[in-house]
């Protein structure tokens, strides 16, 4: 490979009753030196550049601080990928035995982004929705706690539950309010068209790495417990729900970022309610992602 | 104390203390939109643009409008009284807890009053 990014082919020269033998062979020379060459050139350019997106850094935990761009391209500024996940709502708590409802999930938002080496960018990543108590001794119904927002140099997505639209609340993946019509959580952009379950379909996506994100956590009726939303690749997303009669009930937490905690239902023994606890929501989430420049 | 998110008077998010203040970490428009709360506020309360309350107080009149509906629930009690089918001593805690009512009637009537 020349300096100017052209190969250096040497033009190939025949005598002047050349055979078409001697062409063919030539010929055939010159393509073997093409390939090479074409050959190097790939990997010089592979061997250092990635076409595809690589995850540079994440934080998978609730938090907050500053994230500096490394230099990765000679001092050069370069493009990174962002993508944001908010907390997860947590699962309902429930000790009437009526039932209550799983935490739907997050919501997430990408975004590129131009950096220089040494860049400084404040990002807070939301925690999920801590699950509420419905107290030993006393009826209680505790509905799911919204999630937390997440940022990234002051782009923002927040949390399950904390935006609304016209009184309603806005999730990226939601289930059903009624456990007693259906229990199960959901994943994915998982939409029923009748509106009972809708999930943002590319809110459910990461374009980075072509994989289905957020499910919601299980609801739970009286002595039944769904399941939470979960990929089935992965095994990973809401959590289930807790729903064993007349003892105490805790709702497990979501376990991928973004997604809902389980419900938790118990009933009355004896004249005594017993404790519920909703599955914590699961907490958002920061990758970035890097194409083009050395990692 | 606190930092809080509020939409439409309504506690939307509790800000994690690892990101006070909202301004330094978050954008200008959420931040915006963030303010100081006691520490027993958390997610749902109301927000009256002075005081923070666990839930949206109703509105005198439909407060008024549920005690009268209380009492018309009741009314063939007081009936049933009159025409003897009721024991003075049965009928008592009714009585007492109708006078409550109107009592609670009164006391919104005159702050009304006092409003306009």
């Amino acid at each position: 490979m020349k300096e100017d990014g052209k190969m250096a082919i040497t033009p190939f020269s025949l005598s002047d009753n050349f055979t078409m033998e001697e062409f063919n062979s030539r010929i055939s020379e010159t393509n073997n030196t093409i390939t090479n060459t074409i050959a190097e050139s790939v990997e010089e350019i592979y061997g250092i550049v990635n076409q595809g997106w690589t995850e540079l850094w994440k934080q998978e935990t609730a938090g907050s601080g500053t994230w500096i761009a490394p230099n990765l391209n000679d001092g050069k500024s370069y493009q990174i990928g962002v993508f944001l996940i908010s907390g997860g709502e947590s699962g309902g708590a429930d000790n009437n035995g009526y039932g209550v409802r799983g935490g739907f999930s997050g919501l997430s938002e990408s975004f590129l982004m131009e950096v220089t080496p040494g860049d400084s960018k404040l990002w807070v990543c939301g925690a999920g929705g801590v699950g509420p108590n419905a107290p030993y001794g006393s009826s209680s119904q505790k509905l799911p706690v919204a999630g937390g927002s997440t940022t990234f140099d002051g782009k923002l997505v927040y949390g399950a539950g904390v935006q609304t639209f016209g009184g309603l609340k806005i999730y990226g993946q939601k289930g059903l309010d009624s456990p007693t019509t259906y229990r199960d959580g959901v994943f994915g952009g998982f939409e029923i068209k009748n509106d009972l379950v809708f999930g943002l379909t590319i809110c459910c996506f990461n374009p980075f790495t072509l994989e289905k994100i957020l499910g919601t956590g299980g609801g739970a009726s009286q002595n039944q417990a769904g399941v939470g939303g979960k990929s089935p690749i992965t095994g990973l997303g809401g959590g289930d729900a807790h729903a064993p009669g007349a003892t105490n009930s805790t709702g497990y937490p979501g376990n991928a970022p973004g997604c809902g905690g389980g419900a938790a239902v118990s009933q009355l023994q004896s004249g005594v309610y017993r404790s519920a606890t909703g599955g914590n929501g699961a907490d958002g989430a920061i990758y970035i992602y890097v194409r083009g420049v050395a990692v | 104390m606190k930092w809080v998110y509020i939409t439409e008077n309504t506690v939307r998010e509790v800000i994690p203390n690892y990101a006070y203040p909202p301004a330094k970490w978050y954008g200008a428009e959420f931040a915006s939109h963030c303010i100081e709360a006691p520490d027993e506020v958390e997610q749902g309360w109301y927000y009256d643009g002075k005081n923070f309350l666990p839930e949206k107080p109703i509105a005198p009149q439909t407060r008024i409008d549920e005690l009268k509906a209380l009492l018309t629930s009741t009314d063939y009690q007081a009936i049933k009284y009159a025409e003897g089918l009721i024991s003075e001593e049965d009928y008592a805690p009714i009585k007492a807890q109708r006078q409550e009512w109107r009592d609670e009637i009164n006391r919104l009537q005159e702050l009304e009053e006092g409003v306009e």
